[in-house]
């Protein structure tokens, strides 16, 4: 008995017509107005009842439980309607009282809701409710993009935060047994039907089991013990594949970057001749030539990642632009680039203008297959120019402190993911003064005049809600990056999932959540 | 008095190690790289929030001695402190988890002793050490126990317990056979099988009372091996043990649940010592 017993680490048996799948880690709150970290905001996405929802396939905001809503023409006031009828899970009455109560609760420094931010000037926002199904929002400023902002507010009962057990939203946290899982129940009272007038959600609940092992999932996946498997890595994909053809899907690009770049930093520990080289535009556009980014995209991502050369993903469709001239692969060029600025051969060894050897390391995070793989087929690239490179994978934390607060590194390979399709959400990365600006952190005036431009340019977009001067803006900050190349954009990874073939109503979007941004539409066969 | 005595020393001895196992733990994750880092300061979403958690832990730990302080008060307030990475009492998180390790341990030492004993008692019976015998120990002990658990995960059969067994049996069989071997030549042995003894009654009335000090070195063996085995087997089955708690401890440099894992281990490592060193002293009195 003991040699025959399974595999360990299952969750409780499913129940009947529950939807299954995992989540990397813990989620750190179950309080909606304290979401942190992505597994929370997953649980928050299934659970919270929310007055505007963006929906990930049309990319454009829908009401919930508000009927509709209005933004004055200067921006700074929000009118909703609710719907009417509305009740939480414990079926109790859902006024704009509690809508009101929960927007105050999100805004109030004591709550230190990270989503209170996006308002820009929390302080000043005030919430009015003129009557039962009313709610008015007044800004102190215009705030781009402030519909998406509700999305992650989640409505709950006035006075009474339940961490997700008494929700608005189409499930209710039921369950929660710490590194093993999480069991959602269907909200009996949730407002939404169905064309047919069926209550939605159709699911009776979703288990999301902690588990942070691809091969056990992928293996538990086929026992058809989960339904999904939301960002399949490429390996398991062709091995998902091989077995079950009809479950994998690739969408193509996602909205992520992986990207590579060199520490610009003035206040690095490196010295003086390392960081002339890594602010030098022609040593960085010579290493983007030298890189066969369709090599990395082939042998790194088995085929399923497209060649990057912008933040910006194709997939983002309204902000994406075709027209940007980048330094495509050409080693020949990166030659007489590096010839032009004072870099010569001496054997097969590469050189500065000082007779310095060209040698630095590529940080990259461990665990990461196709990042090291990558890191593998950069260092042959760029032998090929002479320069000697080398890959150090460290765990995140050793990472981390090395590029956020020690700055002691030369070059680093990671990924960005963007959950946001709007361009706005990326401004830490670009403004000067961020501490998110990885190639030099927090830098008290922009250190080139280039960075000043995007400063400026970023800036521009954020102030205005004219969408053609926006895309104006954020098209001249894709320029400058590049012509400057501060961040090597390498590849746009495929978004990859795997859909269990009993699973029904799956549309599955680039955006996050992926597969499950329609929960309420999702059931298992044996469901109906 | 001496007995008294004997354990009053051992157990002061089992304190001091403990003392010296916090200290260096404190001192080592402490010092780490990346133990002022949070992987959501990359995140822009995040990041704001995570550098206000690390303010808090920053002032929490600039200096060693306040920190182990706060941590030894976290055991005297009887909750062992509280996770960084879960933000909830550190006892909280392992007493769940001690009865699954707990669970694991004990079937996987029983599985392991089993399977070692019979294949020992097999092949010590005959004239030399044999290769149908000691081949595949060898190779189990050679390959890593997280490649063990890897191939069994991607085969889909076997779990955690026959992962540990086996690295266990595997171990324990190349000391048993040694032990046993070397006790059958003994001259009464010798003696009683010409007097046409029966096998079971010489195993059970002669060869085991006389290598019982030496199988219960040999079980303080078993739990220390056991207890390095835990990690690699309870991430790879994804088994909700201390094991586990302590991988992932380790990747959030969150040492509270660290130091309180380090010291169970320590504890469970010298009581277990004390314990094996007992019967030989009890026979010798």
């Amino acid at each position: 008995m003991i040699l025959a017993q399974p595999c360990a680490g299952q969750a409780a048996p499913r129940a009947a017509g529950e939807l299954a799948w995992t989540i990397g880690y813990d989620p750190k709150t179950f309080d909606p107005a304290k979401v942190d970290d992505q597994e929370s905001e997953l649980v928050r996405y299934l659970t919270a009842g929310v007055l505007l929802r963006f929906n990930r396939s049309t990319q454009k905001i829908e009401p919930k439980l508000a009927e509709s809503w209005n933004l004055s023409s200067d921006g700074r006031t929000l009118t909703f309607q609710l719907r009417s009828g509305l009740q939480f899970s414990d079926g109790s009455a859902l006024t704009s009282r509690d809508a009101a109560w929960s927007i105050r609760r999100v805004l109030l420094p004591a709550t230190g809701a990270p989503v209170a931010q996006e308002f820009l000037s929390p302080g000043g926002v005030t919430v009015e409710t003129p009557d039962d199904q009313t709610v008015v929002v007044r800004l102190p400023q215009r705030v781009i993009g402030i519909g998406k902002v509700f999305d992650e507010i989640a409505i709950e009962p006035a006075g009474h935060p339940s961490e997700g057990r008494i929700t608005a939203g189409p499930f209710v946290v039921a369950d929660y047994r710490r590194s093993q899982y999480v069991r959602l129940r269907r909200n009996a009272h949730y407002q939404e039907r169905d064309a047919a007038g069926t209550a939605l959600p159709y699911a009776a609940g979703v288990r999301l089991d902690i588990l942070d092992n691809p091969e056990q999932e992928a293996r538990l996946f086929q026992r058809g013990e989960y339904d999904i498997i939301n960002g399949l890595p490429p390996d398991y994909f062709e091995l998902l594949k091989r077995r079950l053809p009809s479950s994998v899907r690739d969408l193509g690009p996602s909205l992520n970057t992986e990207q590579m770049w060199f520490n610009q930093a003035s206040s690095s520990p490196l010295p003086a001749w390392e960081k002339t080289w890594f602010q030098n535009r022609d040593f960085r556009v010579a290493v983007s030539q030298a890189i066969h980014r369709a090599d990395l995209a082939r042998i790194a991502y088995e085929g399923h990642a497209t060649p990057a050369y912008s933040f910006i993903s194709p997939a983002n469709r309204a902000w994406y632009d075709s027209g940007i001239s980048a330094p495509h692969e050409d080693v020949a060029a990166a030659e007489a680039k590096l010839a032009s600025v004072g870099f010569h051969l001496r054997g097969s060894i590469l050189e500065d203008a000082s007779g310095r050897a060209v040698r630095f390391s590529i940080l990259t995070n461990a665990g990461n297959a196709a990042r090291l793989k990558m890191a593998t087929l950069i260092q042959q690239d760029l032998a090929a120019l002479g320069m000697q490179v080398t890959v150090v994978a460290l765990d995140f934390p050793a990472l981390i402190e090395r590029l956020m607060h020690t700055q002691d590194y030369q070059a680093c390979l990671l990924g960005l993911e963007n959950v946001d399709p709007d361009p706005n959400a990326m401004i830490n990365i670009w403004l000067s003064s961020s501490p998110n600006h990885q190639w030099s952190p927090s830098e008290k005036t922009p250190a080139t005049p280039w960075e000043a431009e995007i400063d400026r340019a970023m800036n521009q977009q954020a102030g205005t809600s004219n969408e053609a001067q926006r895309k104006l803006a954020v098209d001249r900050v894709q320029q400058i990056v590049a012509d400057q190349q501060p961040f090597i954009y390498l590849v746009y990874p495929n978004a990859l999932y795997a859909v269990s073939p009993r699973l029904r109503g799956a549309q599955p979007t680039v955006l996050e959540p992926g597969l499950v941004w329609n929960i309420e539409r999702l059931r298992l066969q044996e469901a109906r | 008095m001496k007995l008294v005595g004997d354990l009053l020393k051992r157990f002061t001895r089992m304190l001091a190690i403990v003392l010296l196992v916090v200290i260096g733990s404190t001192v080592l994750v402490r010092f780490a790289p990346g133990y002022f880092s949070d992987v959501r300061e990359m995140d822009p979403r995040y990041a704001r929030s995570a550098r206000a958690e690390l303010s808090v832990e920053s002032a929490r730990s600039n200096a060693i001695i306040p920190l182990l302080s706060a941590e030894v008060g976290g055991w005297l307030r009887g909750n062992a402190g509280i996770s960084r990475q879960y933000d909830v009492p550190v006892l909280d998180l392992i007493l769940p988890r001690l009865a699954v390790t707990g669970s694991l341990m004990l079937r996987s030492i029983a599985l392991a002793w089993t399977l070692a004993l019979c294949a020992s008692l097999l092949s010590s019976a005959g004239p030399h050490p044999s290769l149908l015998w000691q081949m595949p120990a060898t190779l189990l002990l050679a390959i890593p126990t997280a490649a063990m658990a890897t191939m069994c995960l991607l085969a889909g059969s076997g779990g955690p317990v026959l992962v540990m067994s086996l690295l266990l049996a595997a171990r324990d069989f190349k000391f048993l056979d040694r032990i046993l071997r070397k006790t059958w030549l003994d001259p009464h042995l010798l003696y009683a099988r010409t007097q046409g003894i029966g096998v079971t009654r010489l195993i059970r009335a002669h060869i085991l009372p006389s290598i019982a000090s030496q199988l219960s070195a040999l079980a303080t063996l078993s739990i220390v091996t056991a207890l390095g085995a835990l990690a690699p087997v309870e991430v790879i089955f994804n088994v909700p043990g201390v094991g586990q708690l302590a991988w992932s401890a380790a990747l959030n440099r969150d040492l509270p649940v660290l130091l309180t894992v380090t010291m169970l281990m320590a504890l469970a490592v010298t009581f277990a010592g004390v314990i094996s060193d007992r019967p030989a002293e009890w026979k010798n009195a």
